[in-house]
């Protein structure tokens, strides 16, 4: 219940606050919110599995944005930088699925 | 009893054993059947040793701000992505009200001009009102130069573009669909249409409700059609007052073999209907600036002295306002067969 609530706490801070973004962290923004949704919804299904782990948690969400933007970062670099983004959106997004596809079998067994 | 194929070696195994089939795919397949991180289970696994419970409360300060930022994050996310696409349809609207509200103003500025007009008719009229010949000459010049309304049996020429194949290009960019152009219906084909109505015979010509006078172009800006500088929207319909047999005439001239090529061979759609009444508004921008009548020395400006300057005026004219470029020629070059 906490987590949900602090989940829904940082929702509110920023539409109110409104954090201007800086130009040159625009391109990380979508893939940092990608990573953090599969952060989330592993720690879901980690609860489920009732395997949870904080720290492996925290862990996870910070590596998961860093390593995320850093592979975003490489691929403006080398000129591929749309190519690898859409990479590290499909492997998180497959992540994602399978996640949830467990969470809903933890849910509804089926 | 051995079967014949016993003493043949066995097929060769396209995997080696002990080995998967779908070896050279493990990055899929792993990323399929272990979506969870391993930490989780390697933590819970560590825990389970040590004996503690697997798994650790989800209430500890670390989760509450990991949560915490990604709130944030999501919210910072949805506003700003999402602000991007909202600026330029913003902007994109508020163009779009723009561009109605001018058009509006200009509406109402026309109707005004014309309500004006037909007072100044009156007026005349009534200043003139003992000069009978004065007054008849006054109307016809009007109804030549296209500043009094006009009356009649006329042709309907209604020019569309041709219907697009397989719908044309999926996003509706016209640069993409450079082949789509073919049956569209361009400035030149109303200028050759209007020029053949002239030369059939017709008196008094308008497109669109735009009343073509000697200050009249037919002409293209961007991807519109522009007639009195007016923006003209599909279809196109020309409107001539002229005798009954108008329509046979329009059919013999340059004109009507062109609208006929059109047809055949652009499908570009053409329908002619000749009614027996016509009216076609009167033309709102007659008055001229620059051009002055020959001997006269006073700047008049009216209809009078437009019809008396006509073809130093239609030159003048498209100089003194502001057209970006004149690509065409006026219609009017060709001088009506009346």
């Amino acid at each position: 219940m906490i987590p949900v609530l602090g989940l829904i706490g940082g929702i509110l801070i920023g539409l109110f606050l409104q954090p201007e973004v800086p130009l040159w962290l625009q391109p990380y923004l979508p893939i940092a919110v990608i990573a953090a949704l599969d952060a989330v919804f592993g720690a879901v299904r980690a609860v489920l599995d009732g395997i949870f782990n904080d720290k492996v948690f925290v862990v996870s969400f910070l590596a998961n944005v860093v390593v995320a933007a850093f592979i975003v970062y490489l691929g403006d670099q080398l000129g591929v930088g749309s190519q690898l983004s859409t990479g590290v959106v499909v492997v998180l997004g497959v992540r994602i699925f399978s996640n949830v596809a467990s969470i809903r079998r933890h849910l509804f067994r089926a | 009893m051995t079967p014949p194929t016993s003493h043949r070696t066995p097929a060769p195994q396209t995997t080696l054993p002990g080995r998967r089939p779908d070896e050279s795919m493990t990055l899929l397949t792993s990323m399929m059947e272990r979506p969870l991180d391993p930490g989780y289970a390697a933590a819970a696994e560590e825990r389970r040793a040590a004996g503690l419970p697997p798994a650790t409360s989800t209430r500890t300060p670390a989760v509450l701000v990991a949560v915490l930022v990604m709130g944030l994050l999501f919210a910072t996310g949805a506003l700003s992505l999402g602000h991007r696409d909202t600026t330029s349809s913003r902007a994109r609207t508020q163009l779009v009200e723009q561009i109605q509200a001018r058009r509006a103003t200009a509406d109402q500025s026309a109707r005004q001009v014309q309500s004006l007009q037909a007072e100044i008719d009156r007026l005349q009229a009534s200043a003139l009102g003992g000069q009978g010949d004065l007054s008849g000459r006054l109307s016809s010049l009007a109804l030549v130069t296209g500043s009094a309304a006009a009356t009649g049996p006329g042709l309907t020429v209604t020019l569309d573009d041709a219907r697009t194949q397989g719908g044309g290009s999926a996003d509706g960019n016209p640069r993409t669909q450079a082949e789509a152009d073919e049956g569209k219906v361009l400035s030149k084909d109303l200028q050759v249409v209007a020029n053949g109505l002239w030369e059939a015979g017709a008196e008094a010509v308008a497109i669109n409700g735009q009343r073509l006078t000697a200050r009249s172009a037919i002409r293209f800006a961007g991807e519109a059609i522009l007639v009195n500088y007016r923006p003209l929207t599909r279809p196109y319909v020309l409107t001539a007052i002229g005798s009954p047999d108008l329509e046979a005439n329009f059919a013999d001239t340059a004109g009507g073999s062109y609208v006929r090529a059109l047809k055949d061979n652009y499908g570009v759609r053409v329908t002619m209907a000749a009614s027996k009444r016509l009216t076609l508004p009167a033309a709102t921008s007659l008055t001229t600036r620059y051009a002055t009548v020959p001997g006269g020395g006073s700047a008049t400006s009216g209809p009078g002295a437009a019809s008396g300057s006509a073809t130093t005026s239609s030159t003048t004219g498209s100089t003194g306002s502001t057209a970006p470029t004149d690509n065409t020629a006026p219609t009017n070059s060709m001088e009506p067969a009346q």
